[in-house]
């Protein structure tokens, strides 16, 4: 009995199986294809590019756990960037061009929640529409533009370290573990969690029972546009510049993260461990591959096929154990008739 | 055995070269499965094969700004000595070259450039600033230096066609081949079909039109193929920029006599060179800095501003040359 308990206690949560099997392959495959693969000062260096994507996928977490989707959030990335870069190119100081560009992702993400809740629209149309429409007002304000020449004390984020020497700890890395924590907070220990969870899984009962289901999901997207804003940020400092299709197409990487960590598309369910994992899987899968040279198309399907393997395998395992327990009751009911 | 073997593989590589380290490049053009980037990496494969060379090629799946950065982060770790890259961007690029070239890599740009201190040479395909005078001289030759001509554009917007369209205007204004007369410029928007349309109404508005020069490779394959059916086959010109694997049928079917481009090959070649006389001669290079390469286009260079190599001269397309080309 007591070892039973055990056991429970210390099996892998069934969501991290998925992405911490992809993480242990992808590393393994990795260091037998190529003798420069397990280099921990590169391993760890080459985590910046993956932390933007790391960050949405940590705010989208709660939009996708209360049911929604926000498709919009690499637009917002560029449209805070581009105020961002046109503020600095008409001569305001870099910090308060950083403050604005966060600003600009949280209003962005406000006029998403708001329209999403008081016209009762699906978040996958509005969402689809403004991640049109931001990229547009990018294209509007940034033109075929490039605004480079940023202070040398703001470029270069991903390449400063929070601890020296070697192999180093940089400082987007630093960043992704405090942001991990406070978001694991949020939904673990605070009540915003819950409801995050019940508005998914129940949105008109969570209602009745008197809690504001609105303001749940409107502060998820706010969340997401604010991180959007922070991210433009950072990716500006690791470019040291801005045109007008920054961070095109991250938000599906994004997305891939959440579901990958197991968070169930439809709302309801999902953790931030899961999302964190997932994206170390990412990372492990695009890394292994990259270093044995191999090209950018055979990357993205092998991401697509494991994102499809992860979803599919334990579906595909709960009906087998479904068939068998209703086979078996099948034939337990035989039996008895038989006794009769 | 191992005698025999020994014996085997320095045989294989030639005496001379049998101390020498392999050098280690890695090529990352814009994207892969362009018939026009293949041509550059044909010309790396080409001088790889005669210099002590592996040369390896990566790249994205899109051609975003910052889609080559973890292909050059790989080859920063894979410790390669050069870095050659058509540059998606010209600037996002930038912190990652830099920090290759502080590892001790060559840094070459390859077919579009990046900032100039992101990379340590730039080798462009053709010299641009002439190509608006060699576009009339091209249609000049074509029909004995007389008559009435028309530009068929890519877009009003498009950077590089203004330019050749702004240069071959100067030329014409100062005095250049008086008997010929521009008498329209149209765009299509390098669409085949608006292009198309906009041949049809150059040849309806123009009936003594000798000549449509297309300066781009929509362009002049859309107006080939409105004059491959019209009884004007054969009558009216269609010259300009165009890729040979495009413009073979038209050639063949004597709809275009001859059209230009230039030889992306040469670029690899060129590359792949100057990465070992850098590494061997330890050229360093810069403004006026002359090289040879015995046996590839031209054959000696001299650089110019921010170490810009300008690979050849325009190339020439006719039935005589089209199919020794392949992109």
């Amino acid at each position: 009995m007591t070892s039973a308990k055990k056991t429970r206690r210390f099996a892998l949560p069934s969501h991290l199986t998925g992405p911490l099997l992809i993480l242990i392959i992808a590393m393994i495959y990795g260091s037998l294809g190529s003798e420069y693969f397990l280099d921990p000062a590169s391993i760890i260096f080459n985590t910046g590019r993956y932390i933007e994507i790391g960050l949405l996928a940590l705010a989208l977490t709660f939009v996708i756990i209360n049911g929604d989707i926000d498709l919009s959030v690499a637009s917002i990335l560029a449209a805070s960037a581009a105020v961002m870069a046109k503020l600095f190119a008409a001569g305001t100081p870099i910090l308060w061009c950083a403050l604005a560009a966060v600003f600009t992702g949280f209003i962005l993400g406000m006029i998403n929640g708001l329209i999403v809740i008081k016209f009762g629209l699906p978040s996958l149309v509005v969402t689809l529409a403004t991640l049109a429409l931001y990229r547009g007002l990018t294209q509007v304000l940034l033109e075929d533009s490039v605004v480079a020449d940023y202070p040398e004390s703001f470029v270069g984020f991903d390449q400063r370290l929070v601890i020296g020497g070697y192999p180093g700890f940089p400082a987007p890395l630093a960043v992704f573990i405090v942001a991990s924590i406070i978001f694991y907070f949020i939904l673990r220990k605070a009540n915003y969690g819950l409801l995050n969870v019940m508005t998914g899984s129940n949105a008109s009962s969570t209602k009745f029972s008197g809690i504001n289901v609105n303001s749940v999901r409107l502060s998820a997207f706010a969340l997401s546009g604010l991180v959007s804003g922070i991210c433009a940020v950072m990716i500006t400092s690791r470019l040291g510049s801005t045109i007008s299709n920054v961070g095109l197409g991250l938000e599906l990487l994004a997305i891939t993260v959440v579901v990958l960590g197991g968070t169930d598309i439809f709302g309801g369910r999902g953790t931030i461990s899961g999302t964190v994992v997932a994206l170390l899987a990412i990372m492990a899968v695009r890394e292994s591959l990259v270093i044995q040279d191999i090209n950018g198309q055979v990357q993205d399907g092998a991401i697509g096929l494991l994102l499809i393997l992860t979803v599919l395998v334990p579906r595909i395992r709960s009906a087998i154990v479904d068939n068998r327990n209703r086979k078996k009751r099948f034939n337990e009911a035989q039996s008895q008739i038989a006794n009769h | 055995m191992s005698l025999i073997l020994a014996g085997l593989s320095v045989a294989s590589v030639g005496p001379a070269n049998a101390a020498k380290k392999k050098y280690k490049v890695t090529y990352i053009p814009k994207n892969l499965g362009n018939p026009y980037f293949d041509a550059i990496v044909g010309g790396f494969n080409k001088a790889a094969k005669k210099l002590n060379m592996t040369v390896k090629v990566v790249a994205p799946a899109q051609a975003g700004a910052t889609d080559q950065i973890p292909f050059i982060e790989a080859a920063i770790q894979q410790k390669v000595d050069a870095i050659a890259i058509s540059p998606n961007d010209a600037d996002a690029l930038c912190p990652t070259l830099k920090r290759a070239m502080r590892a001790g890599i060559v840094v070459l740009s390859v077919n579009g450039d990046t900032t100039a201190s992101c990379r340590q040479a730039s080798i462009t395909p053709t010299d641009f600033s002439v190509l608006g005078q060699y576009l009339v001289d091209q249609t000049a030759k074509l029909i004995g230096d007389k008559g009435d001509w028309a530009f068929l554009s890519a877009t009003s917007t498009a950077p590089d066609q203004n330019a050749w369209l702004a240069g071959a205007q100067k030329y014409i204004d100062g005095g250049a081949k008086p008997n010929m007369k521009l008498v329209a410029t149209v765009y299509g928007d390098d669409q085949p079909e608006k292009s198309a349309t906009e041949a049809q109404a150059l040849l309806a508005r123009f009936p003594n039109l000798k000549a449509i020069n297309a300066p781009t490779t929509v362009g002049i394959a859309a107006a080939a193929q409105v004059l491959s059916t019209s009884p004007l086959k054969g009558k009216v010109v269609v010259t300009g920029l165009g890729t040979p694997n495009q413009m073979r049928q038209y050639v063949k079917d004597g709809t275009v006599k001859s059209f230009s481009l230039w030889d992306p090959g040469l670029q690899g070649e060129i590359a792949a060179n100057l990465i070992v006389q850098m590494k061997t001669k330890k050229l360093k290079p810069k403004q006026g800095l002359k090289f040879s390469i015995t046996g590839v286009g031209p054959g000696s260079w001299t650089m110019g501003k921010d170490a810009l190599i300008i690979a050849g001269p325009p190339q020439e397309f006719d039935a005589s040359n089209i199919d020794k080309f392949n992109f």
